[in-house]
This record gives structure tokens, C-alpha cells and sequence, in this order.
């Protein structure tokens, strides 16, 4: 599971970060060592194996999290706004970055996100959520191939999609905040 | 502030205070001071006698052992209110009262339960040094961020391995802070101890050297703790940087 | 939490209880302490027959004077580091290891060259309380938000009343907890003090009626600076805490 603040371990290096569920399984130490090196080329963060969090960026930070996710090959991966901490473009990059893994990995992933966008470009299917008591809305199929990145948002149904999405959660919100909403 | 420029203000303190030294001992002059010179020399001289030494030795002891009982106790008792949160609003307060109080005034108390010697001392130094090692553990435990905790659930860790190998990494910065304050505390409530009620130590030294208005073992003896207080204290104060550091 | 309140006075009145049932039992002897009752009625005796009147205003007059030089010193100090960043780099060091030094570890030097009176235990408790109201003042100067400071050359204001209407106020808290410590430590300098050596004061009361054996007079004499140091340290705490309180999460 990877969190939507910054998980990482500050006294611990990227390598021991990335290593620390690996622990309890009782593998061989050389099949730590592989998993987490294939854990770092993957994520990019080739070359900081021996920093601190202290010294990275908080994109980077994340992606030490997801890092350490992904080493325990899970089957299913839950994010809960893994990039919400993160400015717009860093946001874009990592969705991208979660679609390789994604195809990579072949493992199931939930995604939790407050944002639109993310949620068009990167799921296969939406759900969308009422506020309390959550409810799911509506489900959207996006119908995107497998073989995605961000440039989605270039195509017209990704247009479509948003909009269905804000369609559905435009009274919602403004409820969630107080103003009530014409329908 | 980086390392080097730590040093050297350090450095530049130093020989600071050592010409403020010279020069008040130039003004006030042999009847009532010693210049740094003269205290280094008498401090050697002490170092080579024998009768020094019985009483450096009944300092160490007092002081280690009431170390060892105030980071143990303070420990204990830090982990066990900073995982509770209703027993730390029960208690801490009354910890942070008894921080708060002249300790100096329960020495009478201490001395009529354990009697005049060594484990007065020793008493006396660690109810210092007890307290603040136990609130800066209290607050270290309780500020972990609830975030590694999750972690180290999702991961699936024992009550055992969370403690050893989440919570207590987590906290260090927090409790090295409160282990660098109770070795100070540790230090004067000994030395404070011996200058009020005992014949051996280096504060019952000084207390019986201002009657003999003997200046030389005064200064000597004075030189000698604060130098260590001090020495020590920066290299405690330089871990704990370090151990911040990394932490944010 | 009102259940955690009841729990802490609970657990203090069952170990005062405790104590009471030990000492009247004898379990305890009469040599070593009192029972928790004789002691408020000795306190209660000694109060109002007046006999240890001067020495109580000996040593709290002499803490308030130490503490009152310490503050304003401290206060004056402080301002003066934080617009000297140099200085402040310099001193630096010193303000890191000063509490780490036994101060009373000088007391005989301060007797050999002043004497026996009150002007030592003065000087301690002003040593052991001006780093305290320095260091946080300091920090109080600090956090100023500077987005304050530019809203103050925006409207045009002198410099005294940028430093009167905002430096001010908002480092008040902080100027407080100093002020706190100030006063805990010019206690704990000068009845400390007076304990060790001294030919008055609260502090040599209660080391008197100690080599005296006189326990009907040292107990309550102990349980009045106790309460006498929890008393206005609650007080100040309280203090500060409101002023934060107005704050909210700013602070």
C-alpha cells in the first residue's frame, strides 16, 4: 500500500527503505539484493541507493514507497493519492511512470485520486464516490489500450470522459462544501 | 551553520573566554584568582598525587551509576506513557511539576532515607537526570508519525519488530535529546549532591577547599568539571545534529 | 480528559495516603519524616508565627532579583544577538553547552571573591537564567513570519513601530516560556545556593533544621518551596498557554 504522505523511513538509506518488508518473507539475502536493484532500475532511482530521503526530491520519496510496495510483488496494489503531495507536472510524469509498472508488474491496482484527470488517464475503469456515506456513483470504462501514457489527454475521449466524470460529481462537491446545487 | 564554521566559533569562543580569563586575573590578581596557566598547572599537579584520585574515582562511580539507573528508569517509564496515550495525560503532567521544582530541596529527604555515602549520591543524581529523559522519551514515542506505523501494519510486522525496527529509529532523534539533557542534569545533581553532604568527591573537595580558602584546588577542580560537562556535552550535541539531520 | 485527571489525583492521594499510614505506623520512623498531615500543620505554625518570615523574604526577594536583571538583561541581550547575525554565530556554541555546565560548580569561587552574603546566590540564579530567557527570545525573534514584516514596509511603518505593534506581540510567547524558565531557575540558583553554604535564606533553614534534626521544621519548609515552585510555574504556564490558545495552530 503506498500512502498519500511521505512513507519513507528518514533513518534508513533508499536500499534498506526499498528492503524493509523483504525482512519477514525469508528470502536469500542475494534474492534481496536482486529484488531491490530491479526495484530501483524500475522506479528510476538508479544511483541513490545509498542516499536519505533527506536528500531527495518528494517526488523521489514517493517512488522509494512505491518501490517498496512493488518488492513484495503483491498482486494488488493500493495507492491512496500517492501523488497528491506532488505539483501537476511531477503528477503527470509519475502517472506514467505507474503505467509501466502497471504493464510491467501485471499486478491489479487500485487507485484512490481527488483528481479528474489522473483518474481519466490512467484507469481502465472509474469509480466515482459519493460523500459520506461513500457510495460508488457511477462506472466509467475508459477503453484505453494497455499501451498508454499521458498523451491520452490529447484524445477527444478523454475530453468526454472528464466531463462525465464532473457531471456526476459537480453536486456532489458543492454539497460536500456546503452550497447545495442546481442540478 | 556548517561543521567548519561550528568549530571555529567554537574555537573562537574559546580563546575568547581564556583572554577574558587572563585579563580578570590581571585586575583582581592572587587573592582571589588564579590565571589559566596557574590552574592548568595545579590541575596536573592534582592529577599526579595520590590523594586526588580517591576522590576523582568516588565521583566517576556515583556519577556512572546514577546515569544508568536515570536513562534506564527514564526509558522505561518514557515508553510506557508515550504508547499510552490516556496514561500519559495522566502522569506527564505531574513529571513535568517535578521538573519544574528546586530538586536541590528534596536532598534532606534523599539523605534521611538512604543515609549519608554512596547511594544518596547516587540518588541524587539520577532523580536529575530521571525526568527530562523521560519526557523528551515520552514525546519522541508519541510523535512518531502515524504514517510508519501503517506501514509497518501493511507490511505486517509484530508488536516486537515495530517497536524495534519502526518506533524506536523513529523517536531516537527526540530521545537523544532528553539522554544529552539527563547526562548534564546526571552531572551537576552528583557533584551538587557531594558539595552539600559527603566527605569524598570532588564537590565535597571544593566545599572543604573554600574553608582552607585554598584558591588552587578551587580553581583547579572547577576547570576540570566544566571541562568536562563541556566536552562532552559538544560531542553529545553533535550526534544529535547528525541524528536530526537525517531525520528531516 | 476528565478520566485521566481523576486517575492522576487518585494515584497522587492513595500515595500521600500511603505515606501518611507509613509514617504513623512507625513503619517510617518519626527521625526520617513526618506524616503528611503534621507536616501541612507544622507549615500552618510555622506561617503564622512569623518565625521564619525573614527567610522566606531573603531568599524571594533575592531569586526576584535575580530573575527581574535576568530578564531585562536577557530581553535587552537578545535583541541586540539577533541584529548582530556574527555575534550570534559566535556565541552559538556557548548557548548550546551552557546548560550542560554545572553552575553551581563556581559557587565557591563567587564566595571566595564576594564573600558570604547574597550577592553569590544572586549571580547564580542570574547565570542560570539569562541563557534561558536569551535563548528563547531569540527564537521568539525568529519566527516572525517575514510576510509580517513586509506588510509592515508596505503600510510604511518606522522601524520602532514595526518593533513595537508586530516583532513585539508575536514573539511575546515565546518571550514568556524564557520568562518561565527565568523564574524557575533564579529559584533553583539561589535556594540551591543557600543550601550549600550560605548564613540565610530558605535554602539554609532548611539545611539547618536538617543537621539540626529538626524535621518538625524541615518538612514544611520543603513542601512551601515545593508548592511555592509548582505554584507559579502552573501560573506562567497557564499564561502562555493562552496567549497560544489565541493563536490557534499559527504559532
Amino acid at each position: 500500500m503506498v500512502f498519500q504522505e511521505d512513507a519513507s523511513f528518514p533513518w534508513l538509506t533508499v536500499a534498506d527503505n526499498i528492503a524493509f518488508g523483504l525482512r519477514q518473507i525469508g528470502l536469500s539475502g542475494a534474492e534481496r539484493d536482486r529484488r531491490v536493484a530491479e526495484a530501483i532500475e524500475m522506479m528510476g532511482l538508479g544511483g541513490f541507493a545509498t542516499s536519505y530521503p533527506a536528500q531527495l526530491s518528494g517526488g523521489m520519496r514517493q517512488r522509494v514507497c512505491i518501490a517498496r510496495t512493488l518488492v513484495m510483488q503483491p498482486r494488488l496494489i493500493l495507492l491512496d493519492e500517492p501523488f497528491g503531495a506532488l505539483d501537476q507536472q511531477t503528477r503527470l510524469i509519475m502517472g506514467e511512470e505507474l503505467l509501466r509498472l502497471w504493464r510491467r508488474t501485471g499486478a491489479t491496482v487500485l487507485l484512490i485520486t481527488h483528481a479528474l484527470d489522473e483518474a481519466a488517464m490512467l484507469a481502465d475503469r472509474i469509480g466515482v464516490m459519493s460523500a459520506r456515506p461513500g457510495r460508488i456513483l457511477d462506472t466509467v470504462e475508459t477503453g484505453w489500450p494497455a499501451e498508454r501514457d499521458s498523451r491520452v489527454v490529447e484524445r477527444p475521449e478523454f475530453g468526454a470522459i472528464t466531463a462525465r466524470l464532473w457531471g456526476r460529481l459537480r453536486t456532489e462537491s458543492m454539497q460536500a462544501i456546503g452550497r447545495g446545487g442546481v442540478a | 551553520m556548517s561543521a567548519q564554521g561550528g568549530w571555529r566559533a567554537s574555537a573562537m569562543l574559546l580563546a575568547a573566554l581564556l583572554i577574558l580569563w587572563q585579563l580578570l586575573y590581571l585586575v583582581i590578581g592572587d587573592i582571589a584568582l588564579r590565571s589559566p596557566l596557574q590552574t592548568v598547572s595545579h590541575l596536573v599537579e592534582l592529577f599526579g598525587s595520590p590523594r586526588f584520585w580517591p576522590h576523582l574515582t568516588e565521583t566517576v562511580r556515583a556519577f556512572g551509576a546514577a546515569m544508568l539507573i536515570a536513562t534506564g528508569a527514564g526509558l522505561a517509564i518514557g515508553f510506557l506513557l508515550g504508547l499510552s496515550r490516556f496514561a500519559a495525560a495522566a502522569f506527564e503532567p505531574v513529571l513535568v511539576a517535578l521538573y519544574s521544582i528546586p530538586k536541590v530541596t528534596l536532598y534532606p529527604i534523599v539523605l534521611l532515607a538512604f543515609g549519608l555515602g554512596m547511594p544518596a549520591k547516587i540518588a541524587f543524581g539520577a532523580i536529575h537526570g530521571l525526568i527530562p529523559i523521560a519526557l523528551f522519551t515520552i514525546n519522541g514515542v508519541r510523535n512518531v508519525r502515524p504514517v510508519f506505523l501503517k506501514t509497518g501494519r501493511v507490511l505486517r510486522l509484530s508488536r516486537l519488530q515495530m517497536v524495534r525496527r519502526v518506533l524506536l529509529p523513529a523517536a531516537l532523534p527526540e530521545i537523544f535529546s532528553g539522554l544529552r539533557i539527563g547526562f548534564s542534569l546526571t552531572l551537576i545533581g552528583t557533584i551538587l549532591g557531594e558539595m552539600f553532604a559527603s566527605q569524598r568527591g570532588l564537590g565535597s573537595l571544593l566545599m572543604s577547599a573554600i574553608g582552607l580558602h585554598n584558591l588552587d584546588v578551587i580553581m583547579s577542580v572547577t576547570l576540570l568539571i566544566v571541562a568536562f560537562a563541556a566536552t562532552v556535552s559538544g560531542v553529545l550535541l553533535a550526534i544529535d545534529r547528525r541524528l536530526r539531520f537525517r531525520a528531516r | 480528559m476528565k478520566g485521566a485527571l481523576a486517575l492522576r489525583l487518585a494515584v497522587l492521594a492513595a500515595l500521600v495516603g500511603f505515606l501518611e499510614a507509613l509514617c504513623r505506623t512507625g513503619v517510617i520512623g518519626a527521625f526520617t519524616m513526618q506524616p503528611p498531615s503534621r507536616m501541612l500543620v507544622d507549615l500552618w505554625k510555622l506561617l503564622t508565627s512569623g518565625t521564619l518570615n525573614a527567610a522566606i523574604v531573603k531568599t524571594l526577594g533575592n531569586a526576584g532579583i535575580a530573575c527581574v536583571s535576568a530578564v531585562l538583561l536577557g530581553l535587552l541581550a537578545a535583541v541586540a544577538i539577533h541584529a548582530l547575525p556574527r555575534l550570534r554565530e559566535a556565541l552559538d556554541p556557548l548557548f548550546a553547552t551552557y546548560y550542560a555546565i554545572p553552575m553551581f560548580a563556581f559557587y565557591p569561587l563567587l564566595i571566595i571573591l564576594f564573600g558570604l552574603g547574597s550577592l553569590p546566590s544572586i549571580i547564580i540564579g542570574f547565570m542560570l537564567a539569562i541563557v534561558a530567557v536569551i535563548v528563547n527570545t531569540l527564537n521568539g525573534l525568529d519566527r516572525v513570519p517575514g510576510v509580517l514584516l513586509k506588510t509592515a514596509r508596505v503600510v510604511r511603518l518606522s522601524r520602532a513601530a514595526i518593533a513595537w505593534r508586530i516583532t513585539l506581540p508575536f514573539a511575546l510567547p515565546y518571550v514568556l516560556t524564557g520568562v518561565k524558565f527565568a523564574v524557575a531557575y533564579s529559584l533553583i540558583g539561589v535556594i540551591g545556593s543557600e543550601f550549600i553554604m550560605a548564613t540565610d535564606g530558605m535554602g539554609y533553614e532548611i539545611a539547618f533544621a536538617y543537621n539540626n534534626f529538626d524535621n518538625a521544621t524541615m518538612y514544611p519548609l520543603i513542601l512551601m518551596v515545593l508548592v511555592v515552585s509548582i505554584a507559579l510555574n502552573s501560573a506562567i504556564g497557564a499564561w502562555e498557554r493562552r496567549v497560544l490558545a489565541r493563536r490557534g495552530r499559527q504559532a
